[in-house]
C-alpha cells in the first residue's frame, strides 16, 4: 500500500502526532509495515515469527481510542516487535533454536504486558541469535538476520532481528536483551540506538534465561527520543523478576529536556585503544561534540579492563547450570558451537566463579571511585565496523576482546548511538555509561548529540 | 591431575571427564583457549588482599512477595 505519509522511519513523537491529526490511521501504519517486513523477510531474515492478525486487531484497537479522543497515551499504536527469548502467551516462542521450534507459552512477559498496556501494536517476533548466545551457523535451523546496511555482513547479536527490523524501517521499536553486549552490539552494527538498562530496572518475568547475574532486558529505538518512550512503561519494580530494584522510576521523556552543560564527561582511553582506527576516530569526534555542547570531556582509565573476562566465567556457568539437562539427553539440537560453549560452563570450578564474582565486586568498586569525579563516560560500543557474516561465525571472532560486557558486569546503564559510517558505509557507534539507575542523563547526553548530528538520520538503501 | 596453571586441550579432557561432559575432540583446543582467557584474571588476583570482598551474587533472606 502506498501512504501519503512514509511512515517507515517517523519517529514515535511524530507518528503519534500524525495520528492525533488523522494524517494517518494506526491500521494502515500497520498494514504498510506487515507488507514492508514481507517484502524484505527473504533477505533479511528480521522476523522469525510475523504476527499479521494481532497486529491488525491491536491496530483497529488503537484506532478505535484514537477515535474516541482519547490520545493522552505516547505508545498508542507505535508499532513493535519482541526479541524471540521474550515469552508471548499464545504465540510461538523459539528463543532461536531447534530445541523449542514449536513452544507456545502460556504467558506473556512483563515487558509485552508493559508495552501492550501502554497502547502499542505488536507486529511479531524477531530473530534472535540461539538462546540469545551462540550466532547462527549458515546451516541453523533457524537463518540468522543480515544487516540492512549490507546483506553480506553480520547485524551482530544476540538481538540481530531487533537490530535489522528498526534499522530497515519495519518497526518503531523492539525488546532485546543484553548479557554481554547483545542489545549495544546490534544497535552498533545496525546504526541504531539501543538502551542495556540498570540491572534490575526492566522486568526479565517472562524472558529466557542465559546468564541469571548478567542479563538485563531492554529497550531498542532508531534515536534516543525514542528509546526514551519505550523506556517509560518498562521502568519499576517487579516482585516476580527477584533482581528487579525498588528504585524509583521517572519520565524519561521529561528527562530529555534538561541541557548537559557543565556534565563531567570521561572518555575512556584504554577502551578507545582496543579499537580499530575508524572506531576510534568517530569516539573521539563525538568526544568534541559533547564538548561543543557543553559538557567537560577528560581522558580517564577504566579500571581493571584487563579483569573483564572473567565475565566468560559467570556467563558460561551460569548459561550451563541452565542448560544441562537438554545438553546432556539433546546436544543435537543445539547449534555445534553454541553446544561447546555452553558444555563448557560445566567444567569451570565452583571457587572459579566465586572467584569470577568477587573479581566483578572489585571492578564495581572502582568504577565507583571513578564515577566520583565524572557523570558519564564515553567509549565505543564495538571495537570494529561490521564484520561479513562469515568472519562473525569464526571462533576467533567470538574470542575478541569485548567493550560492552564491561558494563554488564556492573550492571550500569548503557547507551548505544551511532557515531558515523566506515569507508565501507557501514554503522559505526558510541555507548554512553552512567551511574546505576541514572538512565535519564544517559539519554539526555545522546539526545542532545542527535539534536547536532545526522547519523541516526541515514537509513540504508533496501 | 595435570598443572592447572595453564589450560590446555588435555586440562579440557580431564575436567570434562570429572563433570561427565561429552565433547567433541576438534572443539578442545578452542574451549582451552577461551577458558584459558576467562580464568587468567583470577589468577591475578592476590586472595589474602582481597579478604573483605564478596562475590557480587547475594542471598535476599526476605521472602517472594
Amino acid at each position: 500500500m502506498v501512504q501519503a505519509v512514509d511512515t517507515s522511519y517517523v519517529s514515535i513523537a511524530e507518528l503519534a502526532a500524525l495520528y492525533r491529526q488523522r494524517d494517518v490511521s494506526p491500521v494502515e501504519v500497520t498494514q504498510h509495515l506487515l507488507e514492508r517486513a514481507a517484502g524484505l523477510q527473504e533477505r533479511l531474515h528480521a522476523y522469525i515469527t510475523p504476527t499479521p492478525e494481532l497486529a491488525l486487531a491491536e491496530a483497529r484497537q488503537a484506532e478505535a481510542t484514537l477515535l474516541r479522543g482519547e490520545t493522552a497515551a505516547p505508545l498508542l499504536g507505535i508499532p513493535v516487535a519482541y526479541k524471540d527469548i521474550v515469552m508471548t502467551k499464545g504465540i510461538r516462542t523459539t528463543c532461536g533454536s531447534a530445541l523449542h521450534l514449536d513452544w507456545v507459552p502460556d504467558r506473556d512477559a512483563a515487558v509485552v504486558e508493559q508495552w501492550r498496556a501502554a497502547g502499542t501494536v505488536m507486529l511479531g517476533k524477531l530473530t534472535t541469535w540461539e538462546f540469545a548466545s551462540g550466532a547462527q551457523a549458515l546451516d541453523h535451523a533457524i537463518s540468522g538476520a543480515r544487516n540492512p546496511w549490507n546483506l553480506a555482513h553480520s547485524p551482530a547479536g544476540s538481538s540481530s532481528g531487533s537490530g535489522a527490523a528498526l534499522a530497515a524501517g519495519l518497526v518503531a521499536g523492539a525488546i532485546g536483551t543484553d548479557t554481554g553486549g547483545s542489545i549495544r552490539g546490534p544497535a552498533a552494527y545496525c546504526g541504531i540506538t539501543g538502551l542495556k538498562p540498570t540491572y534490575g530496572r526492566v522486568s526479565r518475568r517472562g524472558i529466557v534465561t542465559l546468564s541469571w547475574s548478567l542479563d538485563h532486558a531492554g529497550p531498542m529505538g532508531r534515536t534516543a527520543e525514542d528509546v526514551a518512550y519505550l523506556l517509560t512503561p518498562l521502568a519499576g519494580y517487579d516482585a516476580a523478576d527477584p533482581a528487579s530494584a525498588k528504585v524509583p522510576a521517572e519520565d524519561y521523556v521529561a528527562a530529555l529536556r534538561r541541557d548537559i552543560g557543565g556534565l563531567r564527561l570521561g572518555l575512556a582511553t584504554n577502551v578507545l585503544e582496543i579499537a580499530d582506527e575508524n572506531v576510534r576516530q568517530a569516539t573521539q569526534a563525538a568526544a568534541e561534540v559533547f564538548r561543543g555542547l557543553g559538557a567537560v570531556v577528560e581522558p580517564v582509565t577504566y579500571p581493571h579492563r584487563e579483569l573483564a573476562a572473567a565475565l566468560r566465567v559467570i556467563s558460561s556457568s551460569e548459561a550451563y547450570a541452565y542448560h544441562a539437562t537438554d545438553l546432556a539427553e539433546r546436544p543435537r539440537q543445539y547449534g555445534r558451537q553454541l553446544e561447546h560453549r555452553t558444555k563448557a560452563g560445566g567444567l569451570y570450578f565452583a571457587s572459579e566463579y566465586i572467584q569470577a564474582q568477587r573479581v566483578r565486586t572489585i571492578i564495581q568498586r572502582a568504577v565507583a571511585e571513578l564515577f566520583q569525579h565524572i557523570d558519564l563516560l564515553l567509549c565505543p560500543t564495538m571495537p570494529t565496523e561490521p564484520p561479513t557474516y562469515e568472519e562473525s561465525l569464526a571462533d576467533a571472532w567470538m574470542r575478541r576482546p569485548g567493550i560492552t560486557n564491561l558494563f554488564n558486569l556492573t550492571g550500569q546503564p548503557a547507551v548505544a548511538f551511532p557515531t558515523g559510517f566506515s569507508a565501507q558505509a557501514l554503522p559505526l557507534s558510541a555507548q554512553l555509561v552512567g551511574r546505576p539507575f541514572d538512565e535519564a542523563t544517559v539519554l539526555r547526553a545522546a539526545h542532545l548529540y542527535q539534536g547536532v548530528t545526522d547519523w541516526h538520520t541515514r537509513h540504508p538503501a533496501l | 591431575m595435570a598443572d592447572e596453571t595453564k589450560i590446555t586441550p588435555e586440562i579440557v579432557k580431564q575436567r570434562a571427564a570429572l563433570a561427565g561432559i561429552s565433547l567433541d575432540e576438534d572443539r578442545l583446543e578452542d574451549i582451552a583457549t577461551t577458558m584459558e582467557a576467562a580464568l587468567a584474571p583470577l589468577r591475578s588476583l592476590d586472595l589474602r588482599a582481597i579478604r573483605l570482598v564478596e562475590p557480587a551474587v547475594t542471598f535476599e533472606a526476605a521472602w517472594p512477595e
